[in-house]
């Protein structure tokens, strides 16, 4: 059951974060790991509102870069690729980058 | 997609299905071939085997995209018992009911909402059923949507914390951080899964095809570390890779666990490199091991199991639901036949079977009308099956395209 969804931090509250799924609206889930590992902007994976996980940006990127190579070839946009596409843009956008 | 209709599959997944294997069939080919040529190594000393995957979420990946109809034939994918819904016995949630109608408030995942009990509480044969009757059951997403809405309203509550590692490490904050108002108390059924895993792969050793590989939890490691599934490597001696959710990650894992078993290394590879380390997150797992105390634990379709399940410790259990309403564990004894006449979950949940030699598979039992708790959860091997690949479409389709 440990479903995953890639996640932004957008407010970080103590034990708790305000994170986005990249569809915009905010939702308030509690902070499962290191809470000094996290900071604003930072690509997270959210697990039945648990942040499990913070995603290293350098291979989420390539995973993102492997999917469009597969689209390319494939002459089509997946949606996962958006979404990921969409997920890290939000995380330059907050400053998650290092 | 998950239209129902005696097994058959929606034209919008066949769309998918078709999509992933003609568009990409030069990747497809390029590591199917990678594959098939080490599983012919391999078989002249193992003959037929298998690959277990124990996470949820990957059988959903493989079922979903049709890896199956990619494999050679000898070497099998199959599930182990990575849904903690599919293993919970139906004595705690028998419990919760009974608490419902007790007036206390109930707060739930939607699977665990769903999930059908063996004996009727007060007519109520699950959550939802004790919903309709007047009890008051809350679908929660999770553990802090339950904390806002308990604060507000103050009536007595729990949360039926049911989940693997995963879930464990924000339960652990909540109690740490006192985070739970006093009317709120948790119901701790959380699972540890690297005893599941050497059992389940133990149980299988004497069938003819044994489990020779292992492709780990990657969400589950990304808390416990891949450094958790070093013992159980070493004790089975077959390899295991620890991987992501996409199916390229998925195909990569069964490629690196071929060539490690080839190379004859039992040990833990992390192919989920972006997510997931050796160490794994050293406060999460120090925040487990102070709210919560290892017990022995039951798991249906298994058995009894030392060391694989999570209770409150001593020192947070104000917020314990078993101690606040009394509830006792359940012996081991009463957990046999826990299973609807004719349900084959318990031996679907160790991959000892697969779910269309169920008798009840798509008959009585549907992803609308569950019988057992396989067919519940977003993540039973059951529930999968019948949303994609309940009429081996993905093998015709690999079959006309020569991928195998």
């Amino acid at each position: 059951m440990c479903w995953g969804v890639q996640a932004i931090v957008k407010e970080i509250e103590g034990e708790f974060a305000k994170i986005d799924y990249g569809d915009g609206v905010l939702r308030r889930v509690i902070v499962g790991i290191a809470e000094e590992r996290l900071k604003k902007g930072d690509l997270v994976i959210v697990h039945a509102g648990v942040v499990i996980s913070k995603l290293s940006y350098d291979d989420a990127t390539k995973t993102a870069e492997l999917l469009r190579d597969i689209a390319t070839t494939a002459g089509e946009s997946p949606e996962l690729l958006e979404h990921y596409e969409r997920i890290l843009k939000l995380s330059r956008d907050f400053g998650g980058v290092e | 997609m998950e239209k129902e209709n005696g097994g058959m599959i929606s034209p919008k997944l066949i769309g998918t299905l078709e999509g992933i294997f003609r568009n990409n069939a030069g990747l497809a080919k390029m590591l199917v071939g990678y594959i098939g040529k080490f599983y012919e190594k391999l078989r002249l000393e193992y003959g037929s085997f298998k690959i277990m995957d124990f996470c949820g979420t990957h059988e959903w990946t493989i079922t979903h995209y049709g890896l199956r109809s990619l494999m050679p034939n000898g070497l099998e994918l199959v599930a182990g018992p990575g849904c903690p819904v599919c293993v919970t016995p139906s004595y705690y949630i028998e419990n919760a009911l009974k608490l419902g109608f007790e007036g206390v408030v109930i707060y739930t995942y939607g699977d665990v909402f769903r999930l059908p009990s063996l004996r009727s509480v007060n007519g109520a044969s699950s959550l939802a059923e004790a919903k309709a009757l007047g009890a008051d059951i809350r679908i929660v997403t999770g553990i802090a949507d339950a904390i806002a809405d308990a604060k507000a309203h103050g009536k007595k509550s729990i949360f039926l914390g049911i989940g693997f590692e995963t879930v464990a490490s924000g339960y652990a904050q909540t109690l740490i951080s006192g985070l739970l108002p006093d009317n709120l108390k948790l119901m701790s059924l959380v699972k540890l899964t690297p005893p599941a895993m050497l059992k389940t792969v133990e149980m299988l050793a004497k069938e003819e095809s044994a489990v020779k590989g292992i492709i780990a939890p990657g969400h589950v490691s990304t808390i416990i570390g891949a450094k958790a599934w070093k013992a159980v490597a070493e004790k089975l001696r077959i390899p295991v890779v620890v991987t992501g959710f996409e199916p390229i990650d998925v195909l990569i894992a069964i490629a690196e666990a071929l060539k490690n078993l080839f190379k004859g290394e039992a040990n833990v590879s992390i192919e989920y490199t972006r997510a997931v380390t050796w160490d794994g997150d050293l406060k999460a797992q120090e925040m487990i091991g102070k709210a919560f105390r290892v017990v022995e634990d039951i798991w249906m379709g298994i058995g009894l199991l030392s060391d694989s399940g999570l209770r409150i410790s001593e020192r947070y259990s104000f917020y314990d639901a078993f101690r606040e309403y009394d509830i006792p564990e359940i012996a081991p004894e009463n957990c046999q036949d826990d299973l609807p006449k004719g349900c084959k979950c318990a031996e679907i949940v160790i991959g000892k079977d697969k779910p269309t030699n169920c008798p009840l598979f798509m008959k009585k039992c549907k992803p609308s009308s569950p019988v057992g708790p396989c067919m519940v959860s977003l993540e039973g091997t059951c529930a999968i099956w019948a949303r994609f690949g309940a009429d081996g479409l993905a093998d015709r389709i690999a079959e006309e395209l020569d991928l195998r």
